[in-house]
């Protein structure tokens, strides 16, 4: 008989059931990822979300001009001075788009409301008071806008007489200037007048209806 | 022309023929028949996976043992029961050993096979199951003398 170690092999060389490459059932056709790379797939997915949105918030924040924020600072700032002494303020943006807000007064408190856009204007509530009160000349109105830094004076005109000379203010990151408010009883009657060094008119604003060029 | 991926496909199969008889054996005779049929196969499908790395080792048996018996654990293991031998086919084999084997601890059986029936170095056995080498020679020859007292044999 033979020694207990050949018997334990031949035994068990007997009784196990052999593993074939072809018998391996969750054999895969090629190498895949290390385990420990799969499971941690998630985890640096989930990582780099973070990462990405951190950025983001912070490339955001980090913007010194937000248009949107200049904007609204400006035509804050203007109806923030308005309402001290009048009942409405007037704004225009970069892209001479109306923003008009109501307010302020006894009669108006109730009802104050701003709106800014290009869309239909005429037919909105804040821009129509503004209309109204400038057409009967008994309300003051504020003026605010923005003009190109090709600008190099801007004057309000009322009857073809320079009424005030407004003070361009440059807008860091921007290719424009804001200018100052403007208050005047009969403010409707104002032109805005924007000239390059040479003189000429570059843009022109009518309070009423918006920029003319 | 062959591909790497066939290249790796061709070493993984010698491989597979030289090295799983002895994992086979060493799980089968440490968890029994079923237990060490899939812990063979998930050691070896652990070896394709990770093949770049174990192609290179010295010792892949020893290492894959242990891999086996990390599996081995995910089953749920009643006492090892293995099967009866036959006295017509193996004339040669004690009929009380597969008895024998059973009364032999888990860790006596996987020493005694590492080491004796595998042929793996008391060291390169004791790293694969991850103790030192006085206690897997402890185990390995617990394991001898038991089974020469079971079955009432002097050699081995």
């Amino acid at each position: 008989m033979a020694d207990l170690i050949t018997q334990t092999r031949d035994y068990l060389e007997t009784v196990r059931t052999p593993v074939t490459v072809d018998s391996m059932v969750t054999y895969p056709v090629a190498p895949i990822p290390d385990r420990r790379l799969l499971h941690r797939g998630p985890l640096v997915a989930l990582a780099t979300a973070v990462v990405v949105a951190l950025v983001g918030l912070v490339a955001v924040l980090l913007q010194p001009n937000n248009p949107r924020t200049v904007r609204s600072q400006v035509v804050d700032e203007v109806i923030a001075g308005s309402q001290e002494n009048s009942h409405y303020a007037v704004g225009f943006d970069s892209d001479g788009i109306l923003c008009a807000e109501a307010g302020a007064s006894a009669d108006l408190s109730k009802q104050s409301q701003g709106v800014c856009g290009d869309s239909d204007q005429a037919a909105s509530p804040a821009y129509q008071q503004v209309a109204a009160a400038a057409n009967q000349g008994d309300s003051s109105v504020a003026l605010a806008g923005w003009v190109p830094t090709s600008a190099a004076t801007i004057t309000a005109v009322y009857n073809g007489e320079i009424r005030r000379s407004l003070e361009l203010t440059p807008i860091p990151g921007y290719d424009l200037y804001a200018f100052g408010a403007i208050e005047d009883a009969q403010a409707r009657f104002i032109e805005i007048e924007i000239r390059n060094e040479a003189g000429e008119i570059i843009q022109r604003y009518f309070p009423s209806i918006g920029p003319s060029n | 022309m062959l591909s790497r991926s066939d290249i790796g496909h061709q070493e993984f199969s010698l491989f597979v023929t030289e090295v799983e008889p002895r994992l086979s054996r060493a799980l089968t005779g440490t968890y029994g028949r079923e237990v060490g049929e899939e812990a063979t196969r998930d050691a070896l499908v652990y070896a394709w996976e990770n093949w770049e790395r174990v192609s290179r080792m010295v010792n892949p048996v020893g290492f894959l043992f242990r891999v086996g018996q990390s599996r081995a654990r995910r089953y749920r293991r009643k006492p090892v029961v293995l099967p009866e031998v036959s006295s017509y086919e193996l004339p040669h084999i004690e009929p009380a050993l597969p008895r024998a084997l059973e009364k032999l601890s888990e860790r006596q059986r996987a020493a005694l096979l590492l080491i004796h029936v595998e042929g793996l170095t008391e060291r390169d056995a004791a790293k694969a199951m991850g103790v030192s080498r006085v206690t897997i020679r402890r185990h390995a020859d617990r394991a001898l003398n038991k089974l020469r007292s079971f079955l009432e044999v002097e050699d081995g």
